[in-house]
């Protein structure tokens, strides 16, 4: 009305001035909302529905500073909403409602709100909210430190070591991995390329570590290395995310997008399949020969261009991984079965990326494979990743997104295969897995274990896009998976922002195991550098000579 | 001389508002907001509340038709019923929104509409009351503002 900050001076005077958007479907709440925040000398923007805020913001991003936003809106859930702007725009969000149940708020922080006030707002309150802005920026730059290491990793031979290394450098506390994964969402698109060579070249599409919004993720990849181990292992679904997330730590908790919350609340809920089948679909990546995009169309792998990745990767699965024993059985049969189809719909996709396991031999690989094999497979790997709950879960997501791509079938299948080998590195594999469930979570039923992985294929299809997903970071584990397995496919999983650590290089026994440690330094390598969104880790995934000299 | 016992007037019956529970606090943050940008803010934001609200009354009392009842949703609307009241700081209103949704929680359909006939019927009286009261207020001039004594 009157206290609008004029455009001259918007930001010399911060907080006077900054850009708001308020979006509340109660026209009383929001006329009164406007008119405090006005009093408190912001420019504000109203709006009574969701899907027309995120309108507004996706139209441009830079056109506010914070969101604050109802809590039950009738078009959309206010924590969906709150999700969505976070992984696609990182802008502070606060959130709003008339309840002020513990659970509630305890849901508004998983989901990245960064306040939570009660109604009736009192402009006090209001006053102090451009602190969150500040906090973000600040937030902002330290990751854009990180990125930088990431060049180091990509210049050269990035070498697990060193990527470790770079990676140990910050400390990722859960909140900070989150904050990098979301971060990571605006940085990927080279570095995972980049990341992949740097892995082992595998394929660095399959690599892709799609800055698993959670730099955690990655983080926790490197922590546990046992990422396989876990996540495959058991699929127990309870069991299964608690390891993965620790080792990979790909958390997928509250992943950003809508979707992913979906599977963060899976994994939290203990789905540990999920996380495993995030695992999986990391894995995969062993195969691939050489980046070869083939079809790979990094990251748009999924949807857009399922073919090309499955087919690189079939040429490259040729031999089923050998270790995983389970694995390996299923997978050859999961090969023959589903393998074959191009046809990328995200389900397709994923069918590929079963195909390629077998080149994986990691048990990754087997996952990737399952997971494209058959929708079942599919299922059982997203399963499988959906218990890391951290950053892995992001790769989860991934995986699980692969795997419910295919159809989720059963994921629960895959998931006892995985356990079978060893997982010992699996982190990767649940980073990619996370990211895969992040993924999956878009449509909220990432259900790996059928929970997560929502049986919609469709989201991988949004998130195929990656680089314009919202919510696809994710997608790209997926990607991954299958690329590791081809290889060229590779190119695809670059895409997925998230990155997905196709660590599951290490055919022996584990899908990890071999490539695990090194999907493990690049999974931490990833997560410090937010900006890669995806990288692939290709090398890492059944990368290995043991096993993989076969795949590709 | 008047306008001064009118304001006088006005002031008493603020305070009634206060004093019967009719109103709370937040309605002084209302009225805090009123400046000579918006000398009707307080009047327009009720308004707005009135306007809306009747809507969501309407809503409701057509799902408490239905047989069985729809908890769920009228949890919802009353959620949202509630919101707006606090916002204006109409007390016992919000109070019957509570009320209410304690009987949907608890599955309790004769609860939920005996709840309802009185919350519509405090929203009713408020409505009659604050009407009375803007325009009291208009008639005693844009010296009203000076009404807002704190007693």
């Amino acid at each position: 009305m009157t206290v609008e900050a004029e455009i001259d001076d918007p930001r010399d005077q911060f907080p006077i001035g900054m850009r708001v958007l308020a979006v509340d479907d109660d026209p009383t709440c929001l006329f009164l909302l406007e008119k405090l925040l006005r009093r408190c000398q912001y420019h504000v923007t109203t709006t009574n529905q969701a899907i027309k805020a995120l309108n507004l913001l996706r139209e441009n991003k830079d056109q506010f500073d914070l969101v604050i936003s109802d809590v039950q809106m009738p078009d959309m859930d206010g924590f969906k909403l709150l999700e969505l702007v976070g992984l696609e725009m990182d802008l502070p969000v606060i959130m709003l409602s008339i309840n002020g149940d513990t659970k509630l708020v305890m849901k508004g922080i998983t989901h990245g709100a960064c306040d939570y006030l009660l109604k009736p707002v009192r402009i006090e309150e209001l006053k102090n909210i451009w602190q969150h802005v500040i906090r973000r920026k600040k937030f902002d730059s330290k990751d854009r430190n990180n990125c930088g290491n990431q060049e180091k990793l990509h210049s050269g031979k990035a070498v697990p070591k060193k990527i470790l290394d770079l990676m140990n450098v910050e400390k990722l506390t859960r909140e900070n991995k989150y904050r990098l994964y979301l971060k990571r969402i605006s940085c990927v698109a080279n570095q995972q390329a980049n990341m992949v060579a740097a892995l082992g070249g595998t394929d660095a599409s399959f690599l892709q570590m799609s800055s698993l919004n959670g730099a955690g993720n990655f983080q926790t990849l490197n922590g546990s290395g046992q990422f396989h181990n876990t996540a495959f292992r058991s699929f127990p679904p309870s069991g299964m995310l608690g390891r993965l997330s620790t080792s990979a730590g790909l958390g997928i908790h509250s992943l950003p997008s809508s979707g992913m919350t979906q599977l963060g609340h899976s994994q939290n809920s203990g789905s540990s399949t999920i996380d495993q089948v995030n695992f999986q679909q990391v894995i995969i990546p062993g195969n691939h020969n050489g980046r070869a995009p083939q079809g790979a169309q990094t990251g748009k792998v999924f949807g857009n261009h399922s073919s090309v990745s499955f087919a690189s990767l079939n040429s490259g699965l040729s031999s089923p991984l050998p270790d995983h024993r389970r694995l390996n059985d299923n997978w050859s049969t999961a090969q023959s079965s589903g393998i074959q189809s191009n046809s990328f719909s995200l389900n397709d996709t994923f069918k590929q990326a079963t195909m390629q396991p077998s080149n994986l031999r990691d048990n990754m690989s087997t996952m990737a494979l399952q997971i494209g094999c058959d929708p079942c497979n599919v299922s059982s790997v997203s399963s499988i990743s959906t218990q890391s709950q951290d950053l892995r879960a992001d790769v989860q997501c991934r995986t699980n997104l692969i795997s419910s791509n295919a159809g989720q079938v059963s994921n629960n299948a895959l998931a006892q295969r995985w356990d079978d080998h060893d997982q010992d590195g699996s982190y990767h594999s649940n980073v990619m897995c996370s990211s895969i469930n992040s993924m999956i979570p878009v449509n909220g039923t990432v259900g790996p274990l059928g929970q997560h992985l929502g049986p919609k294929n469709t989201i991988f299809h949004t998130n195929m896009d990656f680089n314009s997903m919202e919510q696809s970071n994710f997608i790209d584990p997926l990607y991954m998976n299958h690329n590791e397995v081809n290889k060229s496919t590779m190119e695809t999983s670059l895409k997925l922002k998230q990155g997905l650590f196709m660590d599951q290089r290490k055919p022996q026994g584990s899908f990890i195991s071999g490539n695990f440690g090194s999907l493990e330094d690049i999974v931490s390598a990833m997560a410090k550098q937010e900006q890669d969104k995806l990288k692939l880790i290709e090398g890492d995934f059944g990368c290995d000579p043991y096993s993989l000299g076969t795949c590709m | 001389m008047e306008r001064n016992q009118m304001r006088r007037q006005l002031a008493l019956i603020r305070q009634s508002f206060f004093d019967q529970g009719f109103l709370d606090e937040q309605f002084i943050q209302l009225e805090e907001l009123q400046d000579d940008a918006n000398p009707n803010f307080v009047e327009e934001v009720v308004t707005l509340y009135y306007r809306d609200s009747s809507r969501l009354i309407l809503n409701i009392d057509q799902a408490l038709e239905r047989n069985p009842l729809d908890f769920n949703k009228l949890d919802n609307y009353m959620h949202q019923f509630k919101g707006s009241s606090t916002s204006i700081g109409a007390k016992k209103v919000k109070a019957e929104c509570t009320q209410f949704r304690e009987y949907c929680k608890a599955g309790n359909s004769e609860g939920c509409m005996r709840t309802f006939q009185q919350l519509k019927k405090e929203y009713a009286i408020l409505k009659r009351k604050l009407e009375a009261y803007f325009q009291q207020a208009r008639q005693a001039g844009p010296l009203e503002t000076a009404c807002r004594s704190r007693n």
